[in-house]
């Protein structure tokens, strides 16, 4: 797997800049963080990469509310060991007007998301119960300042995006003439992102759907 | 990890060609007031009246420069630290003391708008609180970290949200009702800013869970975490820097403050259309989304 030094001189090529002696910019306070930044955007705007954590999560007794492991964007499935569905709180207000009463030794029947950063839990469990979560992966979550050594979690064909879009945030501090032209580099990031867009729809259209019901259509996979 | 507030103002300072601080001290000072500090990487965007993130972990505080030498600076120090403890801070150095261009403060202050702004706009942040209920008493003070209640629970069931207007048509009589003891409704309509009441009037001592979308209420510094996940973080860079841009003096670029400007409004809409898609709102729906743009920067700005 490429890591962000794999994409560093590709920046500064774009750059012009002395990839063994940067002179204008900062590889380490900027090249970085702004490769950081393309994996970011493209992650919010295709919901990709979705990972299936490898790691157990406790729901721990007599609990609702937990927190979201810091490691993924959104929260976006359950299971341990069968499916478990997903609500939302307005839902189960209308539905189940006393489900915050209700307790239940086995697993839960639905949790639903608080937000970004924290999910809840119907009904609450009277035992620990431990499940696999999935989620919109955050691309890097190692603290600042980066190493480069930080993995990207992109296949090849996108990573191009990433150095284009580093390449244009660069030239902000330039300003002028020398900033505009570079929006071209912008749009080629956009254009990898819509790419990998169609491929998160193909792989799983209900990625982005409010509860994991019937979908509207079947996905290219399922029609094969 | 958790960004900072001092992370987003390195990358503005970056952005506009300020120097930031990021060393390490190589004394081992003890904590106490007028302690010399020499930064290893020299004294470039080190002022009076500068402010730093000195340490990490247990021994982390923010100082203020003192006083400056050619190759140290003065500070007073709460903790006790080891040699070689990191030394960082987007300080806004040019001008400073006299003219500066942008002042630590006044950096801090956009930061904070602009993710109050993103939360506001984009509500991806909830928590909960618990409120006493006094009995005889209608009106509460929400939160000060609320930008919006969106449910209220007693006793595990929620709360219908009514309103003033809508008792005063179904029920004129409701301000005097007093059963049952326990409230079912409230509102936030027709009394003061940031309240919200209680139909019928509590006549128990109950506890009201609070769920509400959630705000920064008090002043940054450098070492404050943002409440903003990290994902999204980028985008109050871009806020920062249009108002950095927008504001008069010598630094003023429209062209630059109208693509950051676009480029946060874009972060904004991306931020609505991810938590819609993945359900996140408590509230069932959002106003109406602004249109996608391709290009954050409109072909017909001028350049200069």
């Amino acid at each position: 797997m490429a890591t962000i030094a794999d994409l560093e001189n590709a920046v500064l090529q774009r750059l012009e800049e002395d990839t063994a002696s940067p002179k204008f910019w900062s590889v380490q306070d900027e090249i970085r963080p702004f490769l950081v930044e393309a994996m970011s955007e493209i992650a919010l705007i295709t919901g990709e990469p979705e990972i299936r954590r490898s790691a157990l999560f406790t729901l721990t007794t007599n609990t609702r509310i937990f927190p979201v492991p810091t490691e993924f964007i959104a929260l976006l499935r359950m299971e341990g060991p069968k499916f478990i569905e997903k609500v939302s709180l307005w839902e189960l207000d209308q539905m189940v007007p006393d489900w915050e009463g209700e307790a239940n030794a086995d697993q839960p029947k639905a949790w639903f998301p608080i937000g970004l950063t924290r999910f809840g839990l119907y009904p609450k469990l009277t035992a620990d119960n431990q499940v696999f979560l999935t989620g919109v992966a955050l691309p890097v979550t190692a603290a600042r300042p980066y190493a480069g050594t930080e993995a990207v979690q992109f296949q090849e064909e996108f990573q191009e995006g990433f150095t284009e879009y580093a390449a244009h945030v660069a030239r902000l501090k330039e300003g002028g003439n020398e900033f505009v032209q570079s929006i071209k580099q912008y749009d080629r990031f956009l254009s990898r992102a819509e790419e990998l867009s169609h491929f998160a729809i193909r792989k799983g259209s209900l990625r982005f759907s409010r509860a994991a019901g019937v979908p509207a259509k079947i996905t290219d996979v399922e029609q094969r | 990890m958790a960004l900072i507030a001092n992370d987003i103002l390195q990358d503005v300072s970056l952005a506009l060609v300020e120097p930031v601080v990021s060393t390490t001290v190589n004394e081992a000072p003890t904590a106490g007031a007028d302690r010399t500090l020499t930064p290893a990487a020299g004294m470039k965007g080190i002022y009076v009246g500068a402010n730093l993130i000195y340490g990490t972990g247990a021994t982390e505080e923010i100082i203020t420069v003192k006083t400056v030498a050619a190759s140290s600076f003065t500070a007073d120090l709460v903790n006790t630290h080891a040699a070689s403890e990191t030394l960082k801070g987007a300080t806004f150095p040019s001008g400073q003391t006299d003219h500066p261009l942008f002042t630590q403060n006044e950096m801090l202050a956009y930061l904070g708008a602009v993710q109050n702004q993103y939360l506001l706009k984009v509500r991806p942040i909830y928590n909960t609180a618990t409120k006493a209920l006094s009995v005889g008493t209608r009106n509460y003070t929400q939160p000060t970290t609320t930008i919006r209640l969106e449910r209220i629970s007693i006793a595990d069931k929620p709360l219908l949200n009514t309103s003033m207007s809508d008792l005063d048509l179904l029920q004129p009589g409701w301000p005097a009702e007093t059963a049952p003891p326990v409230p079912t409704d409230w509102f936030q309509d027709k009394i003061d800013n940031e309240k919200y009441g209680f139909f019928p009037m509590p006549q128990v001592g109950e506890t009201a869970t609070l769920w509400f979308s959630e705000k920064v209420a008090t002043a940054l510094v450098l070492n404050t975490t943002l409440l903003l996940p990290d994902a999204f973080a980028h985008f109050l860079k871009y806020g920062v820097l249009s108002r950095a841009w927008s504001k008069d003096g010598e630094q003023r670029d429209p062209m630059r403050a109208e693509y950051c400007d676009r480029r946060f409004q874009f972060g904004v809409m991306l931020g609505q259309k991810f938590i819609q898609g993945i359900g996140a709102l408590l509230s069932q729906r959002l106003p109406p989304q602004s249109m996608f743009r391709r290009f954050p920067l409109p072909a017909e700005v001028g350049v200069g």
